[in-house]
């Protein structure tokens, strides 16, 4: 197990070093550089002639290179050009956020996905099967701002002009808390979170919930076929424990290597999704940073992205190592 | 006199087989393929039926001066001519596929078998045709704005199929031609893509070694990066336009085909076919045009028709967040971001255009799996 985690580790390494590459050939592309923050008519172009200078902007490419790198790497992301701090400042205020709903869209994906799924599985080609695969389809080939925009329109605006609408199905249109967030005692505050995380987190996960469902019945269809479970069904086992327990486990295996799949797919959802609901993640500031024409701000956000989606990967790959033995020894 | 009846025999069976040259369809209804016979009907019916109504802006092609016109108009006569070519020829020669038929004519078979498929195969038919045929299915022009106080805002209604936006711009029409950078970036994007991804895939997976390890590294890299974030952090280096997003997109969108190929070649590099391709002392670019692309063309079409889908989704979310082709120009995403702002008082601004997007990519999807299902050999019986 140790020796598959360090072989996986290292592997993991170059393609880090892949994407900070890249970033670093997109930063070399963008016009301006970080001087273009002082360039204004007052500041001498001497000046500023110093300040790259003093930057090592005038360096050989190679030297900025691996100087870049390690400023990267040590966590210094530059400063923004726009906001006046530091890259790594707006990052660590804005990350969090995005794994916030990133995370419960995950929990929503598979949770719904799975449970769909077996249901399907079980019921193969009936009336519900049918409908399900159909509405799958459907919410699969949706673009997730438009759901977005219309959860909002819905959920958010059109349900206050209903009489009997309960109040706990309204919900806010936007922001990660309410106005007077401060007011609320801790169990409210909570409370709060939550409400603003139920639209944005449906409108971002439910694509991925009708893929993972579709190939959990594949999955489960699968496993059902397999003798062990005859055996199962022909010692007396209850149906209900037949699915749940016996074929269960196995049918979930390939699924956990969707987890590593679905991230980047996630984030690239995030980025419209958090736009639609105002929601200050790392796609809000992305966007908004390229509206900007703040460059430092762009490369380093997509350099995260880059990184989380690489990590992630690693994570699902040793959870799949570590449920499924046959792969340690591949 | 007793030669009447054959000779009104005889009539009626001329008769019979001008109608049948006549009216396309009527002779496969005839040998009892109702599915043919009621497409091609059906197609000719509503190619008639918008000559008629579209009247006066089919003459107005030959004074506008517009090229969407002409296009329309050559759409409108190509496929008006199709229909009847397809119908005499096709009813004649039936080709039995199923005795020695090609791969791709089984493949057909098996596609036309799978009723959803088919289903979806006529709907991306239908928006093609919808798209060309623009100018003629509307009466309104896409980005003029004309009486504002009048039109503005107004709900969906026989005059105005999906209401006006906020300049009294009729969205029918801005969907309708907003279809037409959807479907072609997304047509043209595949292209390129799927070209390259092909390419470096094969050559990837049937050199090996050093050039391998080089490529795949690099496609991980590409990979690592959501598909979004790479875009838009690419397109933040240029100026949007028709162009950059063409390019972005295709050069940005084939790591996933290249995996694919990858993967086929270097199981397809060790069979006999291969060996004696080499033994014979073909040249490796040879081997790579003519042996090895050819067999991998299968799943690289399924990629292709699933590829569009997500690229038409994707591009829709990049005009939604105002990095594709710039305004007036309408796209689904940006009319979908247009309506945003009035959503509460105009639902249908941002409601429609949604649904286009909705519809097509199903379309796509179903000719995707249709396509899957029918060219994987592994899959038939």
């Amino acid at each position: 197990m140790t020796s598959y985690v360090a072989r996986r580790l290292l592997q993991a390494v170059p393609l880090l070093f892949g994407v900070l590459t890249l970033v670093f050939i997109f930063m070399h592309v963008a016009p301006g550089d970080p001087t273009a923050l002082y360039m204004r008519p007052d500041v001498d172009p001497a000046v500023l002639e110093q300040m790259r200078r003093n930057w090592g902007l005038d360096q050989p490419l190679y030297i900025q290179y691996f100087r870049w790198i390690a400023s990267f790497l040590t966590g210094d992301f530059g400063f923004s050009l726009t906001q006046n701090r530091p890259v790594s400042d707006i990052l660590l205020e804005r990350v969090p956020n995005t794994l916030i709903l990133s995370g419960t869209s995950l929990l929503l994906i598979f949770a719904i996905g799975i449970a769909i799924g077996i249901v399907q599985a079980v019921r193969q080609y009936s009336t519900m099967d049918n409908v399900l695969t159909v509405g799958a389809l459907f919410i699969y080939s949706m673009p997730s701002f438009w759901l977005g925009l219309m959860l909002i329109l819905i959920f958010a605006y059109k349900v206050h002009q209903l009489d009997w609408w309960p109040e706990f199905l309204k919900f806010p249109a936007s922001g990660v808390t309410s106005t007077n967030y401060d007011l609320f005692g801790a169990g409210q505050k909570l409370g709060d979170r939550i409400r603003h995380l139920v639209l944005p987190s449906i409108a971002l996960g439910v694509s991925s919930a009708a893929s993972v469902a579709r190939y959990m019945r594949s999955s489960m269809l699968e496993v059902i076929r397999q003798d062990y479970i005859r055996t199962a069904r022909a010692k007396g086992v209850p149906e209900r424990s037949v699915i749940l327990k016996h074929a269960l486990k196995n049918a979930l295996l390939p699924i956990i290597t969707l987890l590593g799949l679905y991230l980047p797919f996630l984030f690239s959802g995030a980025v419209l999704v958090e736009y639609v609901f105002s929601w200050p993640g790392m796609g809000r500031t992305i966007v908004d940073a390229i509206y900007q024409r703040d460059y430092p701000t762009v490369m380093a956000t997509s350099f995260i992205f880059a990184a989380l989606v690489v990590v992630a990967n690693l994570i699902a790959d040793i959870l799949y190592a570590l449920v499924d033995p046959r792969i340690r020894y591949e | 006199m007793n030669d009447m009846p054959e000779r009104s025999g005889e009539i009626r069976h001329r008769a019979l087989r001008l109608l049948m040259a006549l009216i396309p369809g009527l002779a496969h209804l005839r040998q009892g393929h109702t599915h043919a016979g009621l497409s091609l009907l059906g197609l000719a019916l509503s190619m008639i039926t918008v000559s008629i109504f579209a009247n006066e802006r089919i003459q107005a092609t030959f004074t506008a001066g517009r090229l969407d016109y002409w296009v329309a108009l050559l759409t409108l006569a190509v496929t008006l001519g199709l229909t009847w070519v397809v119908s005499g020829v096709s009813s004649r020669h039936r080709l039995d596929a199923r005795v020695g038929g090609s791969q791709w004519a089984i493949a057909w078979l098996g596609f036309k078998q799978n009723r959803v498929a088919m289903l979806g195969l006529y709907l991306m038919i239908a928006l093609y045709l919808a798209t060309l045929l623009g100018p003629f299915l509307t009466g309104y022009e896409p980005s003029v704005i004309g009486d504002i106080a009048a039109t503005r805002h107004l709900p969906p209604s026989v005059e105005h199929l999906m209401g006006t936006d906020k300049f009294g711009r009729d969205v029918f029409t801005r969907v309708l031609y907003g279809a037409r950078i959807s479907l072609s970036i997304g047509f043209i994007a595949v292209t390129i893509s799927i070209t390259l991804g092909t390419a470096i895939g094969a050559v990837s997976g049937y050199f090996g070694g050093a050039v391998d390890t080089v490529l795949m590294r690099l496609v991980d890299t590409l990979i690592s990066f959501p598909r979004l974030v790479l875009l838009i952090t690419v397109i933040a280096l240029f100026e949007p336009s028709l162009l950059i997003v063409i390019v972005v997109l295709g050069f940005t969108l084939w790591p996933s085909t290249a995996r694919i190929v990858r993967g086929e070649v270097l199981s397809l590099r060790e069979r006999e076919f291969i060996l004696a391709a080499r033994a014979l002392g073909l040249n490796s670019p040879r081997i790579i045009l003519r042996h090895i692309v050819p067999n991998v063309l299968g799943p690289v079409i399924v990629a292709a028709t699933l590829g569009l889908g997500n690229i038409i989704l994707i591009e829709a979310g990049l005009s939604y967040l105002g990095f594709s082709v710039p305004l007036p120009t309408p796209t689904w995403g940006n009319i979908i971001n247009d309506g945003r702002e009035a959503m509460l008082q105009a639902w249908w601004v941002t409601t429609f255009p949604g649904l286009a997007i909705v519809i097509t990519v199903v379309a796509f999807n179903l000719v995707g799996d249709g396509l899957r299902d029918a060219l994987d050999p592994r899959l038939r019986t």
